[in-house]
């Protein structure tokens, strides 16, 4: 004995709606968190009264942000062209 | 002959409409950058047409929605390609006249779909196709944008809260110049394959490509570059009241803003759906706006934005379908070149009207309202010193 099922697609795409908020979400809450981490140590970098120690660490995160911002960037175009 | 005509007289149009949706759209990608001053008018726009170029060239997935799934392709002939693109440019230079960031995309939908309707009835288009594709995300996308660029304001906002002004001002202007070109690049993802879509509907109806052909790459260089050329002009207009008019704009809000709009585009141009980008962009500025701390935002002026949103594919679908009726009339022949005269001389009126309150790279900072009283009143908010501290301080 077989059964028949009948699959209707659904006239709304939900599932790639929703795939779109939350790979919006992440990657615009991300990279603007980053850059403003980066623009936060950046700023305390270049303060005078810094001790030596914070401001080598406070370079450091400004490299690693900028590093993180371009890398999520050119992965996002690799992502979009290869796949 | 008579369908070669034909052909390349859509293709002309449809090269047209790209041109306006450049000068139409420029505002989406550059107007926050131009408004905090990190880029200066004339650069924005020469990166912003260099980059919808590129951006253009990177995926087709739009082009492909477009082309097969809004109307029949059965269906389909020459004069209704022309004439949902007649419908398309009238909506386009109409908001350009009055400044109103409304959607090319839905304007080409719309005048396509109208033409269709008028030429083969309403079960030529693709409802299901119409719904699920265009209206739902053109729906969603905008929401998503003003709830992910309030939320990236406010933590952007509370994060920097103690560095240093001049530092954070200079460092997120810097970030604005790189957020600006993403989010070129994602408009040419976008919003250049629409274009390229309806040329490669039009192909099919001409029987010069099999249906569900893919597009051609001559199409896709010449829509490129016409987007890019009419990115070049800058629709000035828009441009200020994207970036004057809804919120006052810091670089904070504007580097916020246009990112979530990059992010949301790029997002939804790889899934295939051909969402408005304009709709994005002034979700995400609005958002921005409601991230800071005065949530100052004029309301009435996106309402009255809102309205031209809700009228743009009715409105478009309208022009369209008279267009075809016009054009079946005189005969297809003489009336497509009739129906595009008279498009040819409206632009030239509107043209000639916009020149009595010129805006240009010159004035298009100038502060909000400056251009007319009367508007200025019916869309004005509080702009107290203390508002203006804040807004330094975001």
């Amino acid at each position: 004995m077989t059964s028949t099922v009948t699959v209707s697609t659904p006239l709304i795409d939900w599932h790639s709606l929703l795939q779109v908020l939350y790979i919006s979400a992440a990657t615009s809450i991300g990279l603007v968190v980053l850059f403003t981490i980066g623009v936060y140590a950046l700023s305390s970098f270049q303060h005078k009264n810094t001790v030596v120690l914070y401001r080598g660490i406070n370079g450091l995160v400004v490299a690693l942000s900028s590093l993180g911002i371009l890398a999520t960037v050119v992965w996002g175009f690799y992502y979009i062209v290869h796949k | 002959m008579h369908n070669t005509f034909l052909l390349a007289l859509v293709v002309v149009v449809a090269v047209g409409f790209d041109f306006t949706n450049g000068f139409h759209d420029t505002a989406n990608a550059v107007a926050p950058s131009i408004a905090t001053g990190a880029l200066k008018p004339r650069a924005a726009v020469l990166l912003s047409s260099v980059l919808n170029v590129v951006g253009a060239l990177i995926s087709l997935k739009v082009a492909a929605t477009v082309a097969s799934g809004i109307v029949s392709q059965g269906d389909i002939i020459l004069p209704v390609v022309f004439a949902g693109l007649i419908g398309a440019i009238a909506w386009n230079v109409t908001t350009w006249y009055f400044a109103i960031p409304s959607s090319s995309s839905h304007a080409l939908i719309g005048g396509v779909v109208g033409a269709m309707m008028a030429h083969a009835g309403a079960s030529s288009v693709l409802w299901g196709g119409l719904v699920g594709k265009v209206l739902a995300p053109s729906i969603a996308a905008p929401v998503f944008a003003l709830v992910i660029a309030a939320l990236a304001t406010t933590m952007s906002r509370r994060l920097t809260k103690k560095s240093h002004d001049a530092t954070k001002s200079w460092g997120m202007r810097a970030g604005q110049i790189g957020s600006s070109s993403l989010l070129s690049i994602a408009h040419g993802t976008n919003d250049a394959q629409k274009t390229m879509g309806v040329i490669t509907l039009a192909l099919i109806a001409n029987g010069t490509l099999v249906a569900n052909a893919s597009t051609p790459m001559w199409v896709v260089l010449l829509c490129g570059i016409a987007i890019g050329l009419g990115t070049y002009i800058g629709g000035w207009r828009v441009i200020r009241t994207m970036g004057q008019g809804f919120t006052r704009l810091s670089p904070t809000q504007g580097f916020a803003s246009q990112i979530t709009s990059s992010a949301v585009i790029l997002t939804s141009s790889h899934f295939g759906m051909p969402l408005s980008t304009t709709y994005v962009a002034t979700g995400s500025i609005l958002g921005s706006g409601i991230g800071t701390k005065k949530r100052s935002v004029r309301w009435s002026l996106a309402g009255r934005v809102g309205l031209a949103w809700l009228i743009t594919l009715p409105c478009a679908g309208a022009c369209g379908a008279v267009s075809f009726y016009c054009a079946r009339l005189m005969g297809y022949s003489l009336g497509v070149v009739v129906v595009g005269v008279v498009l040819a001389l409206y632009c030239l009126f509107i043209f000639l009207r916009s020149r009595r309150d010129k805006i240009n790279a010159s004035n298009v900072n100038d502060r909000w309202g400056a251009h007319s009283e009367a508007f200025q009143r019916s869309t004005a908010i509080a702009e107290t010193p203390k508002d203006q501290d804040e807004l330094v301080a975001v």
